[in-house]
């Protein structure tokens, strides 16, 4: 169990930088979410933190340790991989026993710690079973077990989730959080999905074009956003940019939309779908638009109305029969609550 | 799984060339090959055949066959030794070290000993490795000392000559095999800590042992039955080897049956040796 300490870490694949200046701090038991889309570098900082690629600029602590040019095999991390990395030609118990056997651990330690890591993840009864009799979560429960057993001082997960149906990923969401409760250990995990992130996380770091665009806790980054790529990453958000003037800023359209408490004149303000609400004709208060209906999209309990403000897609989320019965082409009045407005700073930024 | 009649009547229309062809281009010479063996002389002058066991029991009898027998499988242990020893490292690049034009352009190279005539490919050797040929010039041109070098007519050449021939097999068989063992099974055991020599014996080996071992089959039982590498390369001093012993019987001493019996003993020897491995390729497989 240690804290992890990125400082400046920059990589550069074919001379293009492909990570640049990543500072951050990974608490000691934290559960630490990178998310980013493709290409934007989570991966390769998740790699870097392994092992098995050296940055070319900045620094790698663990519990104090600056370990970036110690390579994988001697850096003590345990690794949970995308498609799971299992051994085919050994069984579980085998799989999760081979870093102690590696270490040459006596044969009573390793199944005495193997047996308990096995019931730790809830696969007591299946050590003899080969892989290819395992079902997606087992096979996940295994790639773990065998990354914990040697007691790592950090656990890496690449995409721990992505292969298993949905399902199946909500209920190995819940176990992957008690499991790493349970061990105590520092864990930092890479998604491209959001809701698996802002479930997980204690915190998470939103990555695009290799640089750490905003980090925090969940909650702070899904309300707080700091510019229009984060909004519309985490989450959904209509984007409404136009001129700062005291009151709030005045949209292309001529309505001002009031400053939310506490903000500064900006050039752009988020508001989150299920923040809009369809208003009766004199109704309302404050912020408001009017838009013209595109299509609607039923979801089972929620809906969404995609709208058409000036040219620009508008979108309402709420509960199904909460939304207003709209004929296409419509218009309607959406007005929302001043402090549902998120203010950005400059969108073009990063 | 039950088949429809539709389903049968397809599968048969497209392998019954096939298996046409190899019946008639193989199951019957080998068939009258197997009466031959159990002839007592040829009956090529006309007369009646008389059936005997007489060049199984020669086989027994006389301790030269067995001699040979046992040299041949010699012969062939150590060129698939060879094969795999140098063939897997270099399906080990193929596969996991180069990408695009490199690899097209290794492989081309890995596989036009098979695009060269044998016959032609042999002579080469010959030229290369008899007395004041072009390899001993070659080292006398780069070393210091003088070396003589005359591996022409030799144990040695056998080998180089043959392991020349079948190291593609390998490199082919042992290719496909690591080619579809994942990159993160390596990633994974150097993250619990496992070093190279580890990760070779516990993870690689045993995943491409389904290749490797194709491969060897393929080396081993054509080498061990090999006549054309045998005869120029190790000559009247070295090249003597059961394969040979039998195609003198068909070339020189026209002893047909006893040619024949001794080709049916080698391929029980060698049907035996598969059925040793087939275990193994079982257990790899799983």
């Amino acid at each position: 169990m240690a804290e992890v300490r990125v400082e400046g870490l920059g990589k550069d694949f074919d001379g293009q930088p492909v990570l640049s200046d990543i500072s951050l701090t990974f608490g000691d038991g934290e559960f630490f979410g990178l998310l980013g889309p493709s290409g934007s570098g989570k991966t390769t900082l998740l790699r870097l933190i392994a092992g098995f690629l050296f940055p070319d600029r900045g620094r790698i602590l663990i519990g104090g340790d600056p370990v970036e040019r110690i390579p994988v095999e001697r850096r003590e991390v345990g690794m949970v991989f995308q498609n799971y990395a299992l051994f085919p030609n050994m069984s579980v118990a085998e799989n999760v026993g081979f870093g102690l056997r590696v270490r040459g651990v006596s044969r009573a330690e390793e199944a005495r710690r193997v047996a308990e890591v096995l019931e730790l993840v809830q696969l007591g009864a299946l050590g003899a079973r080969r892989p290819h009799q395992l079902s997606g979560g087992q096979k996940q429960r295994v790639a773990l077990a065998r990354a914990i057993v040697t007691r790592p001082r950090v656990l890496l997960l690449d995409e721990p989730l992505s292969a298993l149906d949905k399902s199946l990923r909500v209920e190995m969401q819940i176990e992957l959080k008690r499991i790493q409760r349970e061990v105590g250990i520092t864990t930092i995990f890479v998604t491209h999905d959001q809701e698996e992130a802002l479930t997980l996380s204690d915190r998470i770091g939103i990555l695009k074009g290799g640089r750490l665009v905003q980090e925090g806790p969940p909650r702070e980054v899904y309300f707080r956003p700091k510019d229009a790529f984060t909004a519309g990453f985490l989450g959904e958000a209509n984007l409404f940019s136009g001129m700062p003037e005291d009151g709030g800023l005045r949209l292309t359209d001529g309505s001002l939309i009031a400053w939310p408490a506490g903000a500064g004149p900006v050039p752009m303000i988020a508001v989150r779908p299920e923040n809009l609400r369809a208003l009766q004709p004199g109704q309302g208060h404050g912020n408001r638009i009017t838009a013209r209906l595109r299509h609607r999209v039923f979801a089972g309990a929620t809906g969404t109305l995609v709208l058409d403000w000036r040219g620009q897609q508008i979108k309402v989320t709420a509960r199904e029969e909460d939304l207003p019965s709209l004929s296409e082409g419509q218009e309607i009045t959406l007005g929302w609550d001043r402090d549902a407005s998120i203010p950005l700073g400059d969108a073009t930024e990063g | 799984m039950a088949l429809a009649r539709r389903d049968i009547v397809q599968i048969a229309g497209l392998i019954s060339p096939a298996y046409l062809w190899l019946t008639a281009a193989v199951f019957l010479p080998l068939s009258a090959m197997l009466y031959f063996s159990f002839l007592s002389s040829a009956p090529f002058d006309g007369s009646a055949p008389v059936f005997s066991l007489e060049h199984y029991q020669a086989f027994l009898d006389r301790p030269l066959y067995r001699g040979l027998l046992w040299k041949s499988i010699q012969l062939g242990l150590v060129v698939t030794v060879i094969c795999v020893l140098v063939g897997f490292p270099c399906a080990w690049v193929l596969a996991k070290m180069i990408r695009g034009r490199w690899r097209e352009a290794l492989f081309l190279l890995v596989i036009l000993p098979f695009w060269t005539n044998s016959l032609v490919r042999v002579f080469s050797w010959a030229i290369l490795l008899r007395g004041n040929g072009i390899l001993e010039r070659g080292l006398d041109a780069v070393l210091p000392f003088d070396v003589s070098l005359n591996l022409m007519f030799s144990y040695p050449a056998v080998v180089i000559g043959l392991v020349h021939s079948y190291l593609p097999y390998v490199i082919l068989t042992t290719y496909l095999s690591l080619q579809a063992l994942d990159d993160s099974l390596i990633e994974a055991a150097r993250s619990l800590g496992a070093r190279w020599g580890t990760i070779l014996w516990r993870i690689i080996l045993p995943l491409a042992a389904p290749g490797i071992i194709a491969g060897a089959v393929l080396v081993f039982v054509p080498v061990v039955g090999s006549v054309l590498e045998p005869r120029i390369l190790g000559g009247r001093a070295a090249g003597t080897f059961y394969g040979t012993v039998i195609e003198d019987q068909f070339t020189a001493v026209f002893n047909w049956p006893l040619g024949a019996a001794l080709s049916f003993i080698l391929l029980a020897v060698v049907l035996a040796c598969l059925a040793l491995t087939a275990p193994m390729l079982r257990k790899a497989q799983t």
